[in-house]
């Protein structure tokens, strides 16, 4: 936790990365707020020992880290989501569980469903280029002699080598990313989001690859009580290329409820 | 342009000489930091196909298929904000005819004046691809033999996790190589803390000292199992049963042993109580029996031996009926059964035999005890000897219906039996005799000798009314000097006859009581039924008409009521007779 004092933003990284997404946008509200941020269990830092792969097989199990930090912490109220990407329906689901815990959301680049399921719904995926994704994945994770070690190793030295994971894509364990990617990807949190009741800012951006225009207004049409904001950017990860702009957003967000 | 198409990457990052990013052998593109293409050189030209001036302005993922775009955003885009460079990224191209074309990316960040520009190498990766395919499917395998001996590890933990106890294995050099999540909470360490531990690291030292003796055994390649005791931190005790189960390789050597300890502090308790339970049955004043459901004995305890007499070897094993005295009959055994049945208890009296063959009452509770688990019931008989309280109550019975001087029956029995006769004769056209006697000079006795004399001289006269009647004929003393004999059925008046002939003169012998030499004689009045009378009060009233007949005649001599004179029969003796008849009868004077 960042911060002493102040209410409470707890963010949630998306897919692929950690963390340290947020390095760019944290120091804003570094003397305001009390900060969170956390890795899900086999990204970042977190401890590998307690990734089982069933928990994750639903976005739920993510929510239910979303929630396990909030009790870690003794939080009970008050809390202002930020998330990004496939976070944001693990944020929402949180707040389904436990709308005490939520003041508001904040949706950097959220999508419900990432698969087109025509002819109502365009998400912009279709499964095999979610299976292209996955194969990219094992390519650009094949330099890493660290992940083969563990299998050569055996067993027993899996806990010590995955440890020792080098820091790159931002430090996931390759399979622990493929059990995210193929639960994400898959996922589709359309049907839960009547049940979302604490009101929500969408940061949709102009351009994105991964969630498409139609998709941030189709949250809007469904979150009631939501905000729809779309962010001039091309690309996926505004947080990161344009924090100054989610900064703004989040701000006036906040000061406007 | 400041990345344009002409130029080197960057006049101000470059240190170098100035190199044309055409140049350069091999597809490069110049973004900004949103992706967005500022430059592009002629190699990349030709791979992408289409115009500069088509390409300058466009997103870069435009020129990726929408896996390959994912890609970049989920991966690549944020480690190059985060560390401003990639290497050797797998990403696919479309080419001129848009087809997939796999390459290899390199970017690099650098600052031209003002601003951020991405320099992005592209390698054709047609050659590597072969290896890099080889080396993912050997991944593929890795990963599928990773997941068997995942699943297997997750199978065995499981398992060992639902054995309610501890299931652990110990190297050579006794460090923890597995243990279940009993160990972890016995040690109260976390997996990693205890997994390559030492076991003196791990196990209290009394505990260690207590097991050192079966662990080197174990490690000879003996299998061991022994209870220990630990005791917890709050003071309880707890009792274990340790199995050590060698680890035996093929070349014979002993590379460890699996520990498998289960908490039988419950057993030992139980077992305390058991052998509680034992003892008091061991020590109870009260038989037990217990059979199984066909009746076999199957123990026995020391009470048993002292009520029954026989020890347990004589019984175990044979029927319980062998104690049977045989004095109940198939109805009572019937109904003993039937109530087992249906209620699983019996609570009564049985006549049993002792080993010596005396037969006693038992006093007995029996309760069916239905089998765990499909076993066969027990049945539990609890008894004790009762044949003492069963003698002193047929005592107390005995009393109530006997003269206690010459314990002949008296006036209550008299009426019971003569009525029970009556009530015979009546249907099977049987007689009864009554006989009616009275002492003469009985009183003088009394009065000159004393009570005492009288009283000795009562029970001799007792005891020689009863000699001669049969053993089936009741004599009864009404009190003072006053008997009445029953004769059940005799073979006609004649018989009669010779009885009272007899009785006089029986009576009339002088004898010697104490020293004193007496005669008294014998009034003796009969009535017969049913000739004389239909009930007993008018029998019983008529023979002592007849007595009084006799009385008045001098004494010492019988008559029969019927062979009185009517005006004997319904003579003046009448009101004294029926003040007589109401005492003896209980019913009052009509």
């Amino acid at each position: 936790m960042l911060g002493t004092q102040g209410p409470v933003l707890l963010y949630a990284h998306g897919f692929g990365c950690s963390q340290k997404m947020w390095s760019r946008v944290t120091p804003a509200f570094a003397d305001s707020h009390r900060q969170i941020l956390f890795d899900y269990v086999g990204s970042g830092q977190s401890d590998l020992a307690a990734f089982d792969a069933r928990r994750y097989a639903s976005l739920n199990g993510y929510a239910q880290d979303v929630l396990d930090v909030c009790d870690a912490y003794g939080l009970t109220s008050g809390i202002t989501f930020v998330g990004h990407s496939v976070s944001c329906s693990v944020g929402l689901l949180a707040s389904i569980a436990r709308p005490e815990l939520f003041e508001r959301l904040v949706l950097i680049g959220p999508s419900p469903c990432f698969l087109n399921d025509p002819p109502h719904y365009t998400g912009g995926f279709e499964r095999e280029d979610l299976e292209g994704l996955l194969s990219l994945m094992d390519q650009n994770y094949i330099g890493w002699a660290q992940y083969l070690a563990p299998v050569v190793a055996g067993a027993d030295g899996a806990d010590q080598a995955a440890g020792e994971l080098s820091d790159s894509f931002c430090s996931t364990e390759p399979a622990v990313a493929r059990v995210f990617a193929g639960t994400t990807f898959c996922a589709d949190n359309r049907a839960d989001l009547p049940r979302v009741s604490r009101p929500c800012l969408i940061l949709q951006h102009q351009q994105d690859a991964l969630a498409p225009l139609a998709v941030g207004e189709y949250l809007h049409a469904h979150l009631s009580g939501s905000t729809l904001q779309v962010l001039p950017v091309a690309g996926h990860c505004s947080h990161m290329t344009h924090p100054q702009l989610v900064i703004d957003a989040m701000r006036s967000y906040q000061g406007g409820q | 342009m400041p990345c344009g198409r002409t130029k080197a990457a960057s006049s101000a990052a470059s240190r170098s000489p100035v190199l044309t990013l055409d140049e350069v052998p091999c597809p490069v593109l110049v973004t900004d930091g949103a992706g967005v293409i500022l430059g592009i050189n002629r190699n990349a030209l030709q791979l992408i196909g289409g115009r500069v001036e088509a390409l300058l302005g466009q997103p870069l993922e435009s020129l990726l298929p929408l896996p390959s775009r994912m890609f970049l955003q989920t991966h690549v885009w944020p480690m190059l904000l985060k560390d401003g460079s990639v290497r050797e990224i797998h990403l696919q191209l479309l080419d001129a005819q848009r087809q997939r074309l796999p390459v290899l990316v390199n970017c690099e960040q650098r600052r031209d004046g003002d601003r951020e520009c991405w320099i992005w190498v592209f390698f054709v990766a047609r050659e590597r691809s072969r290896f890099e395919a080889e080396l993912l499917k050997a991944r593929a395998r890795a990963d599928e033999a990773a997941a068997t001996v995942a699943e297997r590890e997750h199978f065995l933990k499981t398992v060992t996790n639902a054995v309610p106890g501890q299931v652990g294995y110990w190297d050579r050099e006794l460090r923890c190589r597995f243990a279940n999540i009993g160990c972890l909470q016995w040690f109260g360490r976390r997996h990693e803390e205890v997994i390559g531990a030492e076991l003196k690291d791990l196990m209290d030292a009394p505990t260690l000292r207590f097991s050192q003796p079966y662990i080197e055994a174990v490690l000879q390649g003996l299998p061991q199992r022994f209870e220990r005791s630990q005791p917890l931190a709050d003071g309880r005790q707890t009792y274990a049963l340790v199995n050590y189960i060698p680890d035996v390789g093929t070349d014979g050597n002993v590379a460890g042993f699996f520990v498998l300890v289960i908490d039988i502090t419950q057993l030992k308790e139980s077992e305390g109580q058991l052998r509680l339970a034992a003892s008091v049955v061991e020590s109870t004043v009260e038989a037990i029996m217990v059979t199984d459901d066909s009746d076999v004995i199957l123990s026995v305890n020391p009470a048993f031996t002292a009520v029954t007499g026989y020890q347990a070897v004589d019984v175990v094993g044979r029927p319980a009926s062998l104690l049977d005295a045989g004095r109940h009959d198939d109805a009572f055994h019937a109904q003993v059964r039937s109530e087992l049945a249906t209620h699983g208890r019996w609570r009564g009296e049985t006549w049993t035999r002792h080993r010596d063959g005396n037969v006693f009452l038992l006093w007995q509770a029996v309760t069916e005890i239905s089998g765990a688990l499909g076993t066969p019931g027990r049945r539990v008989s609890v008894f004790s000897d009762v044949t003492e309280r069963w003698r002193s109550s047929e005592r107390l019975r005995h009393l109530a219906f006997h003269d206690p001087l010459t314990d002949l029956p008296n006036r209550m029995l008299l009426q019971e039996r003569l009525g029970q006769l009556i009530g015979q004769t009546d249907r099977e056209d049987r007689c009864v005799a009554v006989i009616f006697l009275d002492l003469d000079r009985f009183k003088a006795v009394n009065d000159t000798l004393g009570h005492a004399i009288g009283d000795r001289l009562l029970k001799d006269v007792a005891a020689d009314l009863q000699a001669l009647v049969r053993h089936t004929d009741t004599v009864a003393r009404l009190g003072g000097d006053e008997f009445v004999a029953l004769l059940d059925n005799p073979a006609g008046q004649d018989e009669v006859e010779k009885i009272a002939q007899r009785i006089v003169a029986a009576i009339s012998q002088s004898r010697v009581v104490d020293g004193h030499a007496l005669t008294v004689g014998a009034s003796l009045g009969i009535a017969m039924f049913p000739q004389d009378g239909s009930d007993r009060e008018q029998l019983i009233a008529h023979a002592d008409t007849a007595l009084y007949a006799v009385k008045t005649a001098g004494r010492n001599g019988y008559r029969f009521f019927g062979e009185l004179s009517e005006s004997q029969q319904g003579g003046q003796h009448q009101k004294e007779a029926a003040a007589r008849i109401s005492r003896i009868t209980g019913t009052s004077p009509a």
